[in-house]
């Protein structure tokens, strides 16, 4: 696989952020029929987690937050954008730990989206706490760590069948599977993956 | 297609066993309260479940109407889109909350007195 060019980066990024962004239009049209309001699918999560994996990490910081930017502008408010905001930032420290494990072979998309979905509402539960100043919300943590098991090991599962599809579509190489042909010629030591500049 | 890992499976076992653990925590008996106490805007008022009364509030352009009746409290009314608060139901015991977070507003019940700081568990 040849290095990118910066432009064929810079095209990519875009159009994993318009993906992102229709995930969460989707998301916004078709709101799940539960008695609590604000539980989604975190559909936008899958862009996020195929970048950590696919590309880089800064990939998917860059990801996450124009997706939280631009749908706060286009279907949220100021309060929600602060609530999505607090979460994904827990979301990502996950991240940083699922990537090597993923790219490790030890996990798949279920276990790294899992994750980043109970840190994210945990997140948005200690947000809330420090808005109300209480921390009698803690009471939601149980209902909101299993939604999270369901939610987000859909989106993984989801992720486990798309992810060689989408990273044919992105035209990126598969970590794993680079891996697994090297050691196949017999490189002692495979080196790392070539990281590639942050497209800002 | 990526078939799942074990560790995946620890993943998901890790997150319902705190699940679970959050979940016990919660279902201590708890003993009736005695007061409620209004977050609101940084603030707290505190009121005792003793006294019938209504009490209305407004935070970041919604108000409610709070009402203790019969030693509970309840939300009856509220302008918010969710209407959570008000589905959350008569409070009555010692760590049950109601909250409405587009107003940014938290009821609670505690024990009252001078050390209501402790009912963590509720």
């Amino acid at each position: 696989m040849k290095t990118p060019s910066r432009a064929e980066s810079l095209a990519r990024t875009g159009a994993l952020a318009a993906l992102a962004l229709l995930f969460s239009y989707l998301e916004s049209l078709f709101p799940l029929p539960l008695p609590l309001p604000g539980f989604k699918l975190g559909l936008g999560n899958v862009v996020v987690l195929f970048a950590a994996f696919f590309l880089s990490l800064p990939h998917a910081a860059v990801l996450s937050l124009l997706k939280i930017l631009v749908s706060a502008l286009l279907f949220g408010n100021p309060i929600s954008l602060l609530f999505s905001l607090f979460g994904s930032f827990f979301s990502f420290l996950t991240l940083i730990a699922s990537q090597k494990l993923l790219r490790g072979g030890k996990i798949t998309f279920v276990g790294a989206s899992v994750l980043s979905a109970a840190a994210f509402n945990a997140g948005q539960i200690l947000f809330a706490s420090l808005l109300t100043k209480s921390h009698a919300l803690l009471f939601y943590l149980p209902a909101l760590l299993l939604a999270s098991l369901v939610l987000g090991g859909t989106v993984g599962l989801l992720l486990n069948l798309l992810s060689s599809r989408l990273a044919r579509l992105f035209r990126v190489p598969d970590p794993l599977r680079q891996d697994a042909a090297k050691k196949a010629c017999g490189s002692p030591k495979e080196p790392e993956r070539p990281s590639r500049k942050d497209p800002r | 297609m990526r078939k799942i890992r074990a560790g995946d499976a620890v993943v998901i076992a890790a997150v319902l066993a705190l699940a679970v653990l959050t979940l016990l925590f919660s279902f201590f008996p708890r003993r009736a309260g005695k007061r409620l106490t209004i977050f609101s805007d940084g603030r707290q008022e505190s009121y005792p479940l003793t006294e019938d009364r209504e009490i209305p509030l407004s935070a970041n352009g919604y108000s409610l109407i709070v009402k203790i009746e019969d030693g509970k409290a309840y939300v009856l009314s509220s302008t918010c889109p969710d209407k959570v608060c008000i589905r959350s139901g008569p409070l009555t015991k010692q760590g049950d909350t109601a909250v409405c977070l587009p107003a940014g507003i938290l009821l609670k019940i505690d024990r009252g007195g001078d050390a209501d700081e402790d009912a963590v568990a509720g």
